[in-house]
């Protein structure tokens, strides 16, 4: 009884933890977004200030690039939410349904062990760049350390989001794992 | 094992994980990881590993991506794609295969503001497709042209697969867009032409469909209607040509105007801006990952000499360059089957692009065939995107009657290609 009971509240924990990880992934996601509007928002009064009084805005080109930092690592782990990661799904037709469960469970694992090696490296170069307070010098001198921190938590999120992704798989839980858009994946 | 062992090894191992399903992007990173500590030794590579996922991103010519991206989805949001069809459908609608050629040219308007084509075909079929099928079209005739004139998305400018070809192989993005606009158009013109005379090849059809001719006062205002797919592509193209602006700042400004369209539009959707930019958010880090993933592997193959080996070995057979271009397609097109553009863009060039320099081809011309040869991809089973997406977009449509219905179609795009091949000068003449 106690084991049904730790099992049942230990599924319920399990299925709250997985949403609230994908939702805040997604949340992330349209922070990205948001940021995509800013960098937008950033370039174009650069652009009139060059046009109309023959100077550039100082510090724009740096924080265009942190932002498309921003943009870039915030949405990755939303991305895989989405599946929206480019992939090739040939052998994905010509398998029975209970092995690709199983096939699904192999890939992802061998994707949060790729993920987690680069967010491993990825950490240790933000742990890095943070101590010696790392900043880029070009027109203004511009802190590179924040722009790095969110790279490696990009990669830790994205490792989390296919080790979520496994478990699900595991327990062959299809529906936490639905993508949300069915044409996700294809940018053409 | 030698470093060009390795660099075979690694392409081996790229194609197993890909055919396995692992993700390309992550495929490229471990298997580049994998060759550099291979050749380099641990200390020689965990640098470069723990700096190149941020260094590959954070580079301000890469702007670019995530601001035409947006501009693409909020020139959705705008329901430009409908003002292009209405636009189109008043000026030829009335002749044989009006709503088929209409399409086809609404589709190209559209893809003047949208870099997509899964963008433009899930956005155009659903105005056109139903419309065609009532009017009695058969679904090969209604679904085929819109599936394959999609992918005239990547083509014309501002193209989302010519800005990744610039990313991979440094050809100016200028170049690539203002070299893409006569192909772009000339395909469009072939479509309608081919369409034309498919329809008119069935008479009862012809008359079943054809619609009164709009008024000159109808067409006018159909096409002011249209207005802001005129002005962004005036903006974007007419700023990159004039060279009045770069890639970057036409795409903010292009970004800026589609969010001010999307935002003064009556009959929004509910939440369509925010999904746009959630879009784009995820779309362009999707994008960004295979980068990742690309500079990872391009670092490893380059550094095992394979690339230039390949590239000396094809020189050493003295093809012509009409040879090489002709003999690639093949490949090409086998792998525009199973994968999608981008992907093969940044699998294929560390490897194919120093043979194209070497023999001295045009980057500008070869750009504009491999993404030919991607809108072939989109359309060819078993992946064939945009044939899924067509058929999503309309219920009740048979996956077999699009594919059925697009097959004229490659064999148009298959003569333009060589077309192309043979005279250069289509994509080159406009070339500064």
């Amino acid at each position: 009884m106690a084991a049904a009971a730790f099992s049942f509240f230990g599924h319920a924990m399990y299925i709250r933890l997985n949403r609230c990880l994908r939702g805040f992934c997604a949340g992330l996601g349209m922070l990205s977004g948001i940021a995509t509007v800013l960098l937008m928002l950033s370039v174009v009064p650069d652009i009139l200030a060059r046009t109309l009084f023959g100077e550039a805005i100082y510090g724009m080109a740096e924080a265009g690039i942190m932002l498309l930092v921003l943009i870039v690592f915030l949405a990755m782990p939303a991305a895989q939410v989405r599946r929206e990661h480019f992939q090739v799904s040939v052998l994905d037709a010509v398998l029975p349904a209970p092995a690709m469960r199983w096939v699904q469970a192999c890939r992802y694992l061998v994707c949060t062990f790729i993920s987690g090696g680069f967010a491993w490296y990825a950490i240790r170069g933000a742990i890095a760049s943070t101590q010696r307070l790392e900043q880029s010098y070009a027109v203004v001198a511009f802190p590179v350390w924040p722009a790095k921190i969110l790279a490696a938590l990009g990669l830790t999120l994205l490792a989390v989001v296919f080790l979520l992704d496994t478990l699900d798989a595991c327990r062959g839980d299809s529906a936490a794992a639905a993508p949300a858009n069915p044409v996700a994946g294809e940018q053409e | 094992m030698s470093p060009i062992e390795i660099g075979y090894l690694m392409i081996g191992a790229v194609i197993v994980l890909l055919l396995g399903g692992i993700p390309v992007a992550l495929t490229l990173m471990a298997v580049g990881a994998a060759g550099l500590f291979a050749i380099r030794g641990v200390r020689g590579t965990v640098f470069l590993i723990e700096s190149l996922p941020y260094t590959s991103v954070a580079n301000l010519a890469l702007i670019v991506i995530p601001l035409f991206l947006l501009m693409g989805h909020l020139a959705f949001s705008a329901g430009l794609s409908e003002k292009a069809y209405r636009s189109a459908k008043s000026w030829v609608g009335h002749i044989a295969g009006g709503l088929p050629i209409a399409t086809v040219f609404a589709c190209a308007g559209f893809s003047t503001v949208c870099g997509s084509s899964v963008a433009t075909a899930a956005t155009i079929s659903k105005v056109t497709v139903p419309e065609m099928l009532r009017m009695g079209y058969p679904q090969r005739l209604a679904a085929g042209p819109v599936a394959i004139a999609g992918a005239l998305g990547i083509l014309i400018p501002p193209s989302g697969i010519l800005i990744i070809y610039s990313i991979a192989t440094n050809v100016s993005i200028a170049d690539l867009f203002i070299g893409a606009l006569i192909p772009g158009f000339l395909t469009a013109l072939v479509y309608a032409v081919g369409l034309y005379f498919m329809v008119r090849r069935d008479p009862e059809l012809v008359r079943r469909t054809r619609l009164p001719k709009a008024s000159w006062k109808e067409r006018a205002s159909a096409t002011l209607a249209a207005w802001e797919v005129v002005v962004l592509f005036i903006v974007v193209i007419g700023s990159i040509y004039s060279g009045l602006a770069t890639a970057t700042e036409a795409a903010g400004i292009g970004a800026c105007l589609a969010l001010v369209f999307a935002l003064l539009r009556k009959d929004r959707q509910k939440g369509a801006i925010w999904n746009g930019l959630l879009e784009t958010g995820s779309s362009s880090a999707s994008i960004f990952m295979l980068m990742i993933g690309s500079a990872v592997f391009s670092v490893a193959l380059g550094t095992t000499q394979l690339p230039a080996l390949l590239a000396s070995t094809v020189a050493g057979m003295n093809l012509s360059p009409v040879t090489l271009l002709l003999l690639l397609i093949v490949p090409y097109m086998v792998l525009g089957c199973f994968i999608d553009g981008i992907s093969m863009i940044f699998i294929t060039m560390p490897v194919v692009f120093p043979i194209i320099e070497q023999a001295g081809i045009h980057p500008v011309l070869f750009g504009i065939i491999v993404t030919k040869l991607i809108e072939i991809g989109a359309v060819t089973p078993p992946v064939g995107i945009n044939a899924f997406v067509v058929q999503g977009s309309v219920p009740g449509l048979k996956l077999g009657e699009i594919y059925r219905g697009v097959v004229p179609f490659i064999f148009m795009e298959l003569l333009l290609i060589v077309l192309m091949i043979f005279f250069p000068s289509i994509v080159t003449v406009v070339l500064r």
